[in-house]
């Protein structure tokens, strides 16, 4: 197997980054070639990724399942609770969280249906890996995002580390609702949640 | 006094988090999964200042040929996170040009979990360098940072540590890193200095949320200092799940979740051929 792409490039960059290093010095009695002490080296910094600088969101596009909508902003109620967009044919960001295209899980809700028929989200469970989700941004930048994963869970096993969760690099999560509807609480009892990651 | 958080995982970390956070002095981090697809995150570091540049090879489980293979790693280098299937692999590093077919100098195994992030990083004197495999991810408390220092420098091998105001109570010797410390989440200076002089100072951006570790190199004169942003989430994590739906689609064949294959697909079948219930019509 050769090294991927992405490998290659990874070691340039290494190796370009190296250019400032001394040189090992050799002794005769280094059982190793260029394997000896070397004193007094100064550290060679390799440049890091950039961090994102994006504005908020305000618009999401689905086109495999003909999703586009306007963004409103959404936060967390009195128990911590995210809540829901108020309009259904509208998604909504989790403004307490992380911006799109910023290093970290961005959040996106939207309902999958309204009280008498279909909402932005009703058909987000149907998406499949390698489907493009896109975002753009106040200043009018976008992000560019693939669906990594799909997959559903009950309300009362939400995967809170999952979704939440710290990651090095910017992600992008979208939640609607599935499962059962329990007419006694008024909701689904399930989440359906995308994971996507950076496109390209 | 700045609290430490543990990346520990397992029974025996949900037991530490439990008692813990009843305490308030340290923040454990059970389970902390990251990302959800199902590859981790690593990135290689040479820290091992009177160490020549290396080759670095990352094996996949018990391959023979390398996934990765970074040329000529100075001191101080440190790549990008690598996104890795989860799984077992091998670090090894070579003199650099060494032939690939070598025995390593170094060489130690690691583990990817799930969403996990890791730091495989040559540390310590050339006499004693080893590889050590960092853990990088943390659970922060709401609306917090977290900080880490590794001490990488032989010119300053002892140094305390200041972060907005206040020292960390331990010195961080050459070739250890520092479990990540919880601390305000504002950008701030952070600053280390040696017992008998030799200091730096670096402004690190601690949004609510992220997690970083500053390196403390050897400099052309002096200490140099690295600042890594690690992970981020963000700064206030809901509680639970989201109530996105009204039920206008509820027991209709085009509702939600009928398209999720598998398990869920069987388990929704049943449920739309029970009990019937009198529904609303979904689409005009």
């Amino acid at each position: 197997m050769r090294p991927s792409g992405a490998a290659v490039a990874l070691g340039l960059l290494l190796a370009t980054a190296g250019c400032g290093g001394t040189s090992a010095s050799r002794t005769a009695t280094s059982p190793l070639p260029g394997w000896s002490a070397v004193p007094n080296q100064v550290a060679s910094i390799s440049p890091q990724p950039a961090v994102g600088t994006h504005a908020d969101p305000v618009r999401v596009s689905i086109p495999s399942i003909g999703v586009q909508s306007t963004l409103e902003r959404l936060g967390t109620d009195a128990h911590g609770q995210l809540v829901p967009p108020a309009n259904p044919d509208q998604a909504g960001w989790y403004a307490g969280g992380v911006r799109p295209g910023d290093p970290g899980p961005a959040v996106i809700a939207g309902h999958v249906d309204s009280r008498t028929g279909p909402a932005v989200f009703t058909e987000l469970g149907r998406l499949k890996r390698g489907a493009a989700v896109v975002v753009t941004d106040a200043r009018g930048g976008v992000v560019r995002f693939t669906v990594d994963d799909v997959r559903s869970y009950p309300k009362t096993r939400f995967p809170t580390a999952e979704v939440y969760g710290p990651t090095p690099d910017p992600q992008l999560r979208l939640i609607t609702c599935g499962g059962d509807f329990d007419r006694a609480s008024g909701h689904y009892v399930k989440n359906v949640i995308v994971f996507a990651v950076p496109a390209g | 006094m700045a609290a430490s958080i543990r990346s520990s995982r397992g029974p025996l970390g949900i037991a530490c988090a439990a008692l813990t956070l009843c305490t308030g002095l340290l923040v454990a981090a059970p389970q902390t999964a990251l990302a959800a697809s199902a590859d981790g995150y690593v990135r290689l570091a040479h820290l091992s200042p009177d160490t020549p540049a290396v080759d670095v090879y990352l094996y996949s489980g018990g391959a023979k040929t390398p996934k990765l293979v970074l040329r000529h790693v100075p001191y101080g280098a440190l790549s990008p996170y690598q996104k890795l299937p989860t799984g077992a692999y091998t670090v090894a590093m070579r003199p650099a040009d060494a032939p690939a077919a070598s025995k390593p100098v170094l060489s130690t195994k690691v583990t990817v979990d799930r969403g996990q992030a890791y730091t495989v990083a040559g540390m310590g004197p050339y006499k004693g360098i080893r590889l050590q495999v960092l853990d990088d991810s943390a659970a922060l408390p709401a609306g917090k940072a977290a900080l880490r220092v590794i001490e990488a420098s032989l010119k300053v091998p002892t140094v305390k540590v200041t972060c907005a105001g206040k020292t960390w109570p331990d010195p961080v010797k050459f070739g250890d890193a520092t479990d990540y410390h919880s601390v305000a989440a504002k950008s701030t200076s952070v600053k280390v200095a040696g017992d008998s002089g030799g200091s730096a100072t670096v402004k690190v951006p601690l949004g609510a949320g992220s997690v970083h570790t500053v390196v403390v190199l050897d400099g052309g004169s002096g200490l140099k200092l690295l600042d890594l942003r690690d992970t981020t989430t963000g700064a206030v994590t809901p509680r639970g799940g989201v109530d996105t739906g009204f039920g206008g689609l509820a027991g209709h064949r085009s509702g939600p979740g009928w398209q999720l294959g598998g398990a869920g697909a069987a388990a929704l079948l049943v449920a739309l051929t029970g009990v019937g219930i009198a529904r609303r019509r979904a689409r005009s």
